[in-house]
């Protein structure tokens, strides 16, 4: 069987920001500035997408033997453009119609970005069942994507796995009304990853168009470039078990991976003499390994008077570890770990070690007599010198376990369901007590800990430094804390009406109220500020959903 | 058995050329590097961005040319205490964290050109068929000298005292755009490789450069002007601003100095040099270039034009100027109103000799507004109230430094007297007896670092001259802090990411 198949997906958005003259950021604005107040942004984005295939198919069955062979190429383009400019000058509140602004910005000018990335696989693929219970599959593909270096676009990929139906083996049939199915399976597989910056392995310039030389434009080198940049490559390694017991009421999963990502991809620093401060290389190999358990419980289930009530959970466990690092990537991080950056832990990795590492400064405490922090240096003897040689791996900035549970309540028409998220087993670097803390600066508002939980005096024993200490604070193991969290996602209770009298007389054939709310509550015990990216928001939301009879005159 | 058959031609046909060329996906908005440099075009744009990034604040719109090099020299007051990185750089104190980052700043952007010749360079040799008339030579020539000029500039900055380079490896000459990290090399390689590129230079631009024939007015024509420019291609016009063949001379013959004039051989090629460059002549037998003089002052040229080897074009000059040197600006000495009008200025600039110095007459002048009136302004680059009769343009490279150069490497008092002489003469400093009888090396030495003070005022050489003779107290209070200084404040540090690759 041969079957072509093409999508399109086109999708235009615009936004629209707008600041009225009375908004805060003009209030600096002299009086000889009162007709710029007031500013429009306007922006305007178009993503496009095609993918178009071609796949033939051959299936037989003989016997107990089930065989499909198929082979297709797929090929794909997605684009994406963006606009945006901004006007000023809307004196009078009342008008936010773009086209009466009075001007552009000064100075400013339109900008926008564009990105296009193409893609096309070749696959084949074959897959046999023995009769229901045994299964095999394989599948090989080569694709290539226009964002790797022009020597290394192409990429070969496979997969095969096995499974096992144990529910359709004739020494499970005595107590299959308990165990009503029973899947083990086993795969390994290679992927590639392509979720990448569109011209990254290009070597680009860009014109200079905000600045001339003489009668002259010029041209500035952009993007290093990278020719022979390569696709990251992960293969999986996966067992796993399905099954189901008591028609259903207790669905269990569980599985165990183990997963090596080789040629990872990664922004590489230069030094300034080559002109360029970072480029993007295939740095080393990670490995990764974890196992993950499902469990989903019906306590009660009585579809007749509806009333049902189930609990579901999950836990998953990760660990990783670099493997291997380039050389070049060796040598930067070498120097990395030398550096000073500011209060934040530098992002240094190292083979042996995970990706998320948290490097900093053993700490052994604040000295009680001068309020200043102690040290252990790399021989062993105490300082006050923050040293950024002596750092050691700290913890992990990643949690160890991770999952979700929630549950699903429902009686008649009233149904509620709550999920939660937590994870725990990793540790976190506190921002928030170094910036507000101990670097806040004190002539300005500051956090209320700065006052009462400093050192004062000889003989106080506290967490943070002195109070008139005025050298910044570096990167300590003081900062990095276990972190367990609870996060209750969602609460969502929803009644539903149909076939009601009253229902019926305004035209209605049912109606739905919903009430919803974003993240409830969160527990952690790590408290540290969220600031401004991901801000808490306690939210309800309230939907009615009717829905109208059709009526036929 | 058909349709597998007809797929594998599909796949056979997909995965062949014509698919590598489909996911050879350009940016809309930029261009690729291998495209740029398929047309002539492409490369002057390259070139002329290289430029674009010499006026960079971080280089010499600002850093380099007036801004932190010269408070590095103390030829600026930092008026404001509470300014603390200023005043540690001022000072001298490199740790502090913002200082670095200036400093850094500027390293990472001399080596940014270096990178911009650099992509010019790797290129060109191979595209050369597609360039029409000169444009190889001119545009090869011009880019070598660009690397050389920031290479040496980086030297000079963040390299050893020349006067004792070591034999370690100390910074990194770059040839090439990779990701290949660059070894550092000793002094002596280094500043070969500056010559080398020079000399390459000096042999493409020798016969090609426009203005080893036309005339600095010929080739800059004012915008009033209603005759036809010498030459129909635009490119080829206003040499002066671009590293024409002249630069590639004068800045030899800095390097030779830089290397040190003790050497025979280093003293006798910046001689050469700066001789050749006195010495060049337009195609009617006029010297191409000659020092500025009291005329050019009085007419409000005052960064001297005619003597102007190399420049850099600054289009927004006037405006960039009234703020760093105006009214309201930050550059300023302090200075105390006695009876000569002036204290400090009047060590630098002795009241007995001023009477006609270019340097001095109309220069100086205390500010006006409340409080401020303590600090003289600078009028170097003071713009002319005409917008057509503007000079927008600061000089990298002049002509008086030649002739400061064949004084300082003149091997008699008499051959020394008579450049000092000419250079004296039309600056407007009285120079009668000649240099002192006894110990008239010493006096010339002397002379020689006032005059690079007097004459480079705000163009960045006083630093590098400091650092050249390696000056640790000043002959008098030229300024208002007192100028002490040991070699550390020479001794700029390079960034640390350097170092830290390097591990030197």
């Amino acid at each position: 069987m041969l079957r072509g198949g093409l999508g399109i997906m086109t999708q235009n958005n615009t936004a629209d920001i707008f600041k009225p003259a009375s908004h805060s950021t003009f209030a600096g604005y002299s009086s000889a500035d009162i007709m710029r107040k007031g500013t429009y942004e306007y922006a305007s984005g178009a993503q496009s997408s095609y993918t178009a295939n071609l796949t033939a198919n051959y299936f037989k069955k003989v016997a107990q033997h089930a065989i499909t062979l198929g082979a297709s190429i797929d090929l794909n383009e997605d684009k994406g453009q963006e606009y945006r400019f901004k006007a000023e000058g809307f004196p009078d509140e009342s008008i936010d119609f773009l086209g009466m602004a009075l001007q552009y910005v000064p100075s400013g000018k339109p900008e926008g970005r564009e990105a296009t990335t193409r893609r096309v696989g070749v696959v084949a693929n074959a897959n046999y069942i023995y009769d229901e219970r045994y299964f095999a599959d394989f599948a090989y593909r080569l694709d290539g994507a226009s964002q790797f270096g022009l020597n290394k676009r192409f990429a070969p990929f496979w997969a095969t796995g096995v499974g096992w139906n144990m529910h359709y083996e004739s020494f499970m049939k005595p107590i299959q009304h308990v165990i009503n199915r029973l899947k083990v399976r086993a795969s390994y597989g290679v992927t590639g990853n392509q979720a990448f910056s569109a011209y990254q392995a290009l070597a680009t310039y860009s014109y200079i168009v905000n600045d001339h030389y003489k009668n002259w434009l010029g041209a500035t080198q952009t993007t290093l470039g990278n020719p022979t940049l390569q696709w990251q490559k992960t293969g999986k390694y996966n067992l796993g078990a399905e099954t189901e017991w008591l028609n259903g009421r207790i669905i269990l999963q569980a599985d165990i991976y183990r997963e090596k990502t080789s040629n990872l991809l990664s922004s590489l620093e230069l030094p300034y003499a080559n002109g360029f401060s970072s480029y993007v290389e295939n740095i080393g190999k990670l490995d990764q390994h974890g196992w993950e358990m499902m469990a989903s419980v019906m306590i009660i289930r009585n579809n007749q008077k509806r009333i049902n009530w189930s609990v579901t959970g999950n836990i998953a466990y990760n660990e990783d570890k670099i493997v291997q690092l380039s050389q070049a990537m060796k040598a930067a991080n070498d120097k990395l770990a030398l550096l000073t950056n500011g209060n934040s832990p530098n992002r240094i990795i190292r083979e042996g070690a995970s990706q998320n590492t948290i490097y900093a400064v053993r700490s052994l405490g604040i000295d009680p007599s001068t309020g200043k922090e102690l040290f252990p240096d790399k021989n062993g003897e105490v300082t006050y010198q923050w040293n950024p040689a002596d750092r050691i791996a700290a913890g992990i900035g990643q949690p160890k376990y991770r999952g979700n549970f929630s549950t699903l309540f429902r009686y008649g028409y009233l149904s509620a369901n709550a999920s939660f998220g937590y994870r725990f087993g990793g540790q976190l670097y506190n921002q928030t007590l170094i910036d507000k803390v101990e670097n806040a600066d004190k002539l300005m508002n500051v956090d209320a800990r700065v006052f009462y939980d400093r050192w004062k005096q000889p003989g106080d024993k506290t967490f943070f430094r002195g109070i008139n200490e005025v050298v910044s604070s570096y990167p300590s193991s003081r900062f990095v804390q276990d972190e367990r969290t609870l996060t209750c996602q969602n609460i969502n209770i929803s009644y539903e009406m149909n076939n009601r009298p009253w229902l019926k007389y305004i035209g209605m054939k049912s109606l739905t109220v919903t009430a919803n709310s974003g993240e409830l509550f969160y527990v952690s015990s790590v408290r540290q500020e969220r600031g401004l990216d991901y801000p808490f928001t306690r939210q309800v939301s309230f939907r009615y959903l009717p829905f109208f009879n059709q009526t036929s005159t | 058995m058909k349709k597998i058959f007809l797929s594998t031609i599909l796949i056979g046909a997909l995965t062949g050329s014509g698919c590598n060329k489909w996911l050879d996906v350009k940016p809309v908005a930029q261009t690729t590097k291998d495209e740029l440099f398929q047309t002539q075009k492409g490369f002057r744009d390259a070139l002329t961005g290289a430029y674009i990034h010499l006026k960079d604040n971080k280089a010499y719109g600002n850093s380099l040319m007036w801004g932190n090099i010269e408070y590095m020299a103390r030829n600026w007051e930092v008026a404001s205490s509470s300014n603390v990185p200023l005043m540690n750089l001022a000072n001298a104190n490199y740790t502090d964290a913002t200082v670095r980052g200036w400093l850094d700043g500027s390293y990472e952007q001399l080596y940014k050109i270096v990178a911009d010749a650099n992509s010019i360079l790797e290129k060109i040799d191979a595209k050369q068929s597609i360039f029409t008339d000169n444009n190889y030579a001119l545009i090869k020539g011009e880019a070598l000298i660009l690397r050389a000029f920031a290479h040496f500039d980086a030297l000079r900055m963040y390299g050893p005292l020349p006067g004792a380079p070591g034999t370690t490896a100390v910074l990194p000459y770059v040839k090439a755009v990779s990701s290949q990290i660059v070894e550092p090399v000793t002094f002596q390689q280094f500043v070969l490789e500056v010559i080398a590129d020079l000399d390459a230079a000096e042999a493409l631009l020798k016969t090609t450069d426009p203005l080893t024939k036309y005339s600095l007015t010929e080739l800059n024509p004012p915008a009033s002007s209603s005759l036809p420019p010498v030459l129909d291609d635009d490119f080829y016009m206003y040499r002066q601003i671009r590293f024409n063949y002249y630069s590639a001379l004068a800045l030899k013959a800095r390097v030779y100095t830089w290397m040190g004039l003790t050497d025979e051989g280093n003293r006798a090629n910046a001689a050469k040099y700066a001789q050749m460059v006195i010495d060049a002549k337009d195609r009617t037998g006029q010297p191409t270039f000659r020092l500025g003089r009291e005329s050019d002052r009085a007419s409000g040229d005052f960064t001297m034009s005619p003597e102007h080897i190399a420049a850099l074009h600054i289009y927004n000059l006037n405006d960039v100027a009234n703020g760093a040197f105006g009214e309201t600006g930050s550059l300023m000495r302090y200075d105390l109103n006695v009876t000569d009008g002036y204290y400090y200025l009047n060590n630098l600039f002795p009241v007995s000799e001023r009477g006609s110095d270019v340097r001095w007459l109309g220069m100086w002048a205390y500010k006006t507004t409340a409080n401020m009136t303590n600090y003289v302004a600078y009028k170097k680059y003071i713009q002319r109230p005409n917008e057509n009769q503007r000079v927008l343009q600061v000089p990298l490279l002049r002509l008086s430094e030649m002739y400061l150069v064949l004084t300082e490497a003149a091997k008699t008092k008499e051959e020394a007297e008579t450049w000092y002489r000419a250079f004296a003469a039309q600056k407007g400093v009285p120079f009668t007896t000649g240099f002192s009888t006894t110990g008239w090396e010493n006096d010339r030495k002397n002379k020689i670092i006032r005059e690079y003070v007097r004459e480079f005022y705000a163009e960045g050489q006083t630093f590098y001259t400091y650092k050249r003779f390696n000056v640790t107290t000043l002959p008098a209070s030229w300024t208002y802090t007192y100028y002490s200084a040991t070699a550390a404040r020479y001794l700029v540090p390079k960034p640390d990411r350097e170092i830290n690759y390097h591990n030197n």
